[in-house]
């Protein structure tokens, strides 16, 4: 019996394995005169640049001003001196060397959408227009400035990675006993909604570890852990008296007015007192290379655009033929993550060759997320939801959060990381 | 297939290890260079990408700390070295890392002789460790000696430092290899730590409570034992992925058990726009790998049975507080969508 079952499916097996000998050699789709430009190498870019490249021959710009990448995710275990920040750094030469994409460094300052054109900051004048059959923006988020002056340089965001979470590491460090920090969320869309309050939990766990009594407040315009979802599923039991961080004062429906020089700190109710360490964690919205070529006369904070080919849809106002925006810039009700930013990619990548393919997209594209979020230096829970497509725009198939934080998440946490990595830059 | 190759292995107890590699007879005709140097340290061990394994003692005839060594290892193969001194449970574990002006990593691969000079012990008090309750950043067992790595500085062409997206000895990033892990902070790597893991089967240093993979059989757990559905469990079969080639012949060497865990997904494919393509790119691939190629602990999938994928994702569905029982539900109305990921992992 056991035998001949092996036999048949031996046999059925033989042909994906016979044509499986081809999968090393390039791709033969015959796109090798059609150029897509990528603009920002985040998990959104560097995911659509490796998989056009993987699933075609298509010539594939990408256009990034770093050499090298910080990872957002993972980057609160560096404020905590878990990781280094060498260990969430990638750089373009695998995309470079392995999927023969072009990697200039430089940014990309202006689109001239109606010549699909666009042109580099290194080039002033823009005397070398460089051209496109498809454009992906994808350059994360700016940030918006509140109305008073404030200076990042001395009160960190640390809300993209790099010399910004070392700028907060150092700060945090610095805090002594009787000391206060300040947690600021930033209200609208942003980055990484559960992204604060794990951040509050990774310091406070920190903090709590080096015998620092430490005072942390966590201004949240928003209210978030009052609601029902699954950001206060996970957040809304670690914090204040008889919680695991009973030091940390949840500060809800209320924001910062202003920070003095001195870090003297007034919030919108008229309180004010003194913080030792503030991390202000700013408004955000699309960068301008976004915001001014796609939506140049409204004050939209993100790119309008069409699920199934993240093509842009503000095709009324400018001229935005072959124009696609993925990730953290566009503005489906998709969460601002990394996870997520990865498979926008690969949907406009797929769009965009069966676009030069003469196909239609495909009708019913899928994406999730999934982040990995540690409550201290030993546990994590996880917060995971599953979209669709219904016909006419991005619905949410499901949400769910792990029912508890455990060091079993915390484990696989690394195991996620490092396979979303390689599959965004590897 | 019995033997598993698997790079989470190396945290077998390493004299285990060391006895299976020398008895192995399997022909190694490699072309090897030697890594010199001086060392305080008494052992000098490799981990190398394959699976493989070597160490050698420093010659200690000589009367000062700076003992010789010599490491014969293969060129074009990629290792990290482990520094040990003393012996037992005074014994210091010191990683060797190497940097150079462009970049560090723990890795390296070279194609000649190389000498890495002298390597010293880093004896510096971690001033965390005098804070009550304790918190080293360098030192954590707080015996004097670092336990990160000590990073050598080589500037020669034929020595490659090599830095990974994602190391396959280092899951969680920390610049110490899977085997040194001391997860319980006692100062013994949990591979040499008798105390460690009572409720631990595989001896691989993770308790079975977090161990995704308790027999090392390099199967999750949560999934069946049988990889192909061919009702012959993995251990005697000799064909685990049933593609009619025996797995002693079968692909890359590396990939004794078949499954493609630890493997790479081709880096050009050929097919057309397809369903399935695309959502194993969208939904499986962030955490499952490139086309279900995982370089982790989490399941390889590429290749499997399109029944077992099929019933194993519906079966998830009895584990919600299971990440991929949460997927998995997701899917209970979107047959189509699901048959589509079945069909093209399947035929990986
Ligand atoms: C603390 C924290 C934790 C997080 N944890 C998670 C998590 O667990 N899971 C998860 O899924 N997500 C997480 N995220 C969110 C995730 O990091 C972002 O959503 C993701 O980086 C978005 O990818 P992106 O490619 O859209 O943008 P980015 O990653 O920001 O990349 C944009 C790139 O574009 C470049 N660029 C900008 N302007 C230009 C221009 N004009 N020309 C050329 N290039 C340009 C930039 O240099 C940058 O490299 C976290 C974020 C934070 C802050």
């Amino acid at each position: 019996m056991i035998n001949e079952r092996r036999n048949f499916l031996k046999a059925l097996s033989a042909a994906p394995l016979l044509s499986g000998i081809s999968l090393t050699t390039q791709a033969s789709t015959g796109l090798n005169q059609k150029k897509v430009v990528v603009v920002g190498g985040g998990f959104a870019g560097a995911t659509a640049a490796r998989y056009l490249r993987r699933w075609s021959d298509c010539e594939v710009l990408l256009i990034e001003p770093n050499a090298s990448y910080h990872s957002c995710i993972l980057s609160n275990l560096v404020l905590t001196g878990d990781r280094s920040l060498d260990a969430i750094t990638f750089n373009y030469t695998n995309l470079e060397t392995k999927f023969g994409v072009k990697v200039i460094e430089d940014s990309v300052s202006r689109v001239d959408s109606a010549n699909q054109i666009i042109y580099l900051s290194s080039d002033t004048e823009e005397l070398n227009p460089i051209n496109y059959d498809k454009l992906i923006l994808a350059p994360g988020v700016a940030f918006k400035y509140p109305n008073w002056s404030i200076d990042f340089d001395t009160i960190p965001h640390a809300w993209k990675a790099g010399p910004q979470i070392e700028m907060l590491k150092q700060e945090i460090d610095n805090l002594a006993d009787d000391d206060t920090m300040v947690i600021r969320v930033p209200s609208g869309a942003y980055r990484c909604p559960p992204g604060p309050y794990e951040r509050t939990c990774a310091i406070a766990d920190y903090l709590d570890r080096k015998g620092r009594a430490v005072s942390i407040k966590l201004i949240d315009p928003n209210d978030t852990l009052s609601g029902a979802n699954v950001i206060a599923n996970v957040f809304s039991g670690q914090f204040g008296d008889g919680n695991r961080y009973p030091n940390v004062e949840y500060i809800a429906a209320d924001d910062i007015a202003e920070i003095s020089m001195d870090k003297d700190i007034t919030l919108n109710n008229g309180d004010s007192f003194n913080a030792q360490a503030i991390n202000y964690i700013p408004d955000q919205q699309a960068p301008d290379i976004v915001r001014f070529t796609l939506h140049p006369d409204s004050n939209q904070a993100w790119a309008s655009v069409n699920p199934l080919t993240y093509a842009s849809t503000s095709g009324e106002v400018v001229n935005a033929a072959n124009i696609h925006v993925i990730g953290d810039s566009q503005a489906t009700l998709q969460p601002k993550a990394g996870h997520i930013a990865n498979a926008e990619a690969k949907i406009c990548a797929d769009a965009i060759i069966r676009d030069f393919l003469g196909m239609a997209p495909y009708a019913n594209p899928m994406t999730n997320s999934a982040c990995f979020t540690p409550v201290n230096h030993e546990e994590a829970s996880w917060i995971s939801a599953v979209y669709r497509f219904d016909g006419n725009q991005v619905v949410t198939e499901k949400v769910g959060n792990s029912p508890e934080a455990n060091m079993e998440n915390y484990q696989m946490m690394f195991d996620w990381a490092n396979n979303l990595f390689n599959d965004s830059f590897g | 297939m019995l033997s598993v190759n698997k790079p989470k292995l190396l945290a077998l107890s390493i004299s285990a290890l060391l006895a299976a590699c020398s008895s192995s007879g399997t022909e190694q005709s490699d072309t090897t260079y030697n890594l010199r140097g001086t060392v305080p340290g008494t052992t000098i061990e490799a981990f190398c990408d394959d699976g493989r394994y070597f160490s050698t003692q420093s010659d200690h005839s000589v009367e000062d700390s700076q003992h010789p060594f010599n490491l014969e290892l293969p060129i074009g193969l990629s290792c990290r070295l482990v520094m040990t001194t003393g012996e037992g449970a005074d014994a210091w574990v010191t990683p060797i890392g190497f940097f150079n002006v462009n970049t560090s990593s723990i890795a390296f691969e070279s194609d000649d002789d190389i000498d890495i000079g002298h390597v010293a012990l880093y004896l510096e008090k971690d001033p965390g460790c005098d804070l009550v309750p304790a918190a080293p950043t360098y030192d954590f067992n707080c015996d004097g000696v670092q336990d990160l790595p000590i990073y050598i500085e080589i500037d020669d062409d034929d020595f490659e430092i090599i830095t990974y997206v994602a190391d396959p000895l280092d899951d969680d990033r920390d610049n110490i290899v899977d085997a040194y892990e001391d997860d319980d902070d006692d100062g013994i790597p949990n591979s040499k730590d008798d105390n460690y893991g009572t409720d631990d089967n595989d001896g691989d240093g993770i308790e079975n409570a977090y161990d995704v993979d308790d027999d090392n059989d390099g199967l999750n757990d949560d999934i069946d034992e049988d990889d192909d559905n061919d009702g012959l469990p993995d251990d005697e079969d000799a064909d685990d992925d049933n593609d009619g080639i025996d797995d002693l012949y079968d692909e890359d060497y590396e990939d004794e058990e078949d499954d493609h865990e630890n493997d790479s997904a081709p880096i050009f494919t050929n097919d057309e726009p397809s369903a399935g393509r695309l959502l194993v790119a969208t939904q499986c691939a962030q955490c499952h790998g490139t086309d279900g190629f995982s370089l982790t602990d989490i399941d390889a999938i590429a290749g499997e049975n399109r029944s077992e994928l099929l019933e194993e994702t519906i079966e998830y569905v009895h584990e919600p507080d299971n990440l991929m029982g949460f997927h998995g539900s997701a899917y209970l109305s979107l047959n189509e969508e699901l048959e589509s990921i079945a069909d093209y992992l399947s035929t990986r």
